[in-house]
């Protein structure tokens, strides 16, 4: 059995080749062990761990075919990318410091105002700069008091937060998005507005560790 | 006796002048795991941090402070040297401006890298015994920057790494060299080391652009992310 033990969530494949989602804090609590793992909390959970951004970089060479290439994976608390030429690594980076551009703040926000991906109203060039989480959140909650519809301000969050996503991954033409946000229709609209972005989904790290 | 505390690479002339007198030295750019004295802004390089309060730490043992305060080191040396004579400790200001090139067999060799850069430090004011080595020819990686204040990042480099920036131009005898400094092998994979808040950061962010390297910073002690970052690009590039 391999995994990608995320903060929130652990991507699993199990002996047969099945694909699996679960709450990290289940395996956790559970303490599952791996053959292999990556991912925040996998050390301790595994007889060979990979770090993430080689995991993602070996995940995405299986999935993606192109020479060049840049993949972006946005996790709960991180957010990491590397682009290739000619299939070697030539730039990467990882950013675990800022909430600015991770999935985290955005599912938190989702909850709360329970509101669904497809229901947030995206608009070109409508976003907030969102320098830092805690100040996006803010604007957020400034815009409903002054009865801003709950959708179109997180909308214009969410553009703020996929500009930050454009920018860190250096502007490429073309982007293959990782990690839960790949299931975020909003996310990917917003996305698509600034570059063309293809979701790979969830299981790209795990599928490095084969 | 007490000690000559120092930081950076003083003049040769300087080191020998004590040495004679019967000091021996301690080099205050390392972490001893020193108390943070709350004196300086957080913002704050480490290895400024290591000299203001080790000095503080060591102040019984040392006799004065040989502070390196011109291009060989930083503006940042000078205010600690500034600050350091406020708090009441004899500093002598000083300059390594020597731009008489020795070689370079240390940097070059087929040591492991936390060997290279320690040895390299140590020499500054100890005649410290090089073990045996190879010449490298073709360096897999190369290693640019200052000594990192958390030496556990150097152990994920092959021992074929070749060392460039200041660590470098303190073999070559010329701290104060631009030259030697930004001196890389453009054919090989580098990645580019400051601390965080330190000026250089401007040189490694220009010369990791312009030769296609890894540009990092760290603060005090490697992150996950850092490690990360640097295996990915050994592994993968």
């Amino acid at each position: 059995m391999i995994g990608d033990i995320g903060t929130t969530w652990a991507k699993i494949i199990d002996e047969n080749g099945d694909f699996h989602i679960l709450q990290t804090r289940q395996i956790l609590k559970e303490k599952w062990q791996f053959r292999r793992a990556t991912g925040h909390l996998a050390k301790s959970l595994c007889g060979d761990y990979v770090n993430e951004l080689e995991a993602l970089g070996l995940g995405a060479l299986k999935k993606v075919s192109d020479n060049d290439f840049t993949v972006i994976d946005i996790g709960s608390r991180d957010t990491k990318f590397l682009s290739f030429k000619d299939r070697k690594v030539d730039k990467l980076d990882w950013n675990q410091s800022c909430g600015a551009s991770t999935g985290f703040t955005l599912e938190l926000l989702m909850n709360y105002y329970e509101i669904k991906s497809e229901e947030i109203k995206i608009t070109s060039g409508d976003f907030y700069p969102v320098t830092c989480a805690v100040f996006g959140i803010e604007k957020i909650f400034d815009s409903i008091i002054h009865d801003e519809k709950v959708e179109t301000a997180l909308g214009r969050f969410l553009m703020g937060i996929a500009s930050n996503v454009y920018d860190f991954a250096l502007k490429p033409k073309k982007i293959y998005l990782s990690g839960g946000l790949c299931d975020n229709e909003a996310f990917l609209r917003a996305m698509n507005l600034l570059t063309e972005t293809l979701p790979l989904g969830r299981f790209v790290l795990v599928e490095g560790l084969k | 006796m007490k000690k000559i505390g120092f930081y950076g690479y003083p003049p040769d002339e300087l080191i020998l002048y004590y040495k004679k007198q019967g000091f021996s030295f301690i080099d205050l750019d390392l972490d001893y795991g020193a108390p943070d004295g709350g004196i300086l802004p957080k913002t704050t390089c480490a290895i400024i941090k290591n000299i203001v309060y080790n000095a503080v730490f060591y102040e019984k043992d040392i006799e004065l402070i040989l502070a390196t305060t011109g291009e060989d080191k930083c503006d940042n040396g000078r205010f600690a040297a500034y600050t350091l004579r406020q708090m009441g400790f004899n500093v002598v200001f000083c300059a390594n401006t020597n731009l008489v090139q020795r070689p370079t067999p240390i940097c070059d060799s087929n040591l492991p890298l936390v060997t290279k850069i320690d040895l390299i430090m140590k020499r500054i004011v100890e005649d410290t015994p090089v073990p045996p080595y190879q010449r490298v020819e073709k360096p897999t990686v190369g290693f640019w920057g200052v000594p990192p204040n958390d030496f556990s990042i150097l152990e994920l480099f092959p021992d074929d790494t070749a060392v460039y920036g200041w660590v470098r131009a303190v073999e070559a005898g010329v701290p104060s060299s631009l030259e030697m400094e930004t001196f890389v092998n453009p054919d090989v994979k580098t990645v580019f080391f400051v601390q965080s808040f330190c000026s250089k950061g401007i040189l490694a962010k220009v010369l990791a652009e312009k030769y296609n390297g890894l540009s990092i910073d760290l603060e005090k002690t490697a992150t996950n992310s850092i490690i990360s970052k640097i295996q990915a690009f050994l592994r993968l590039r």
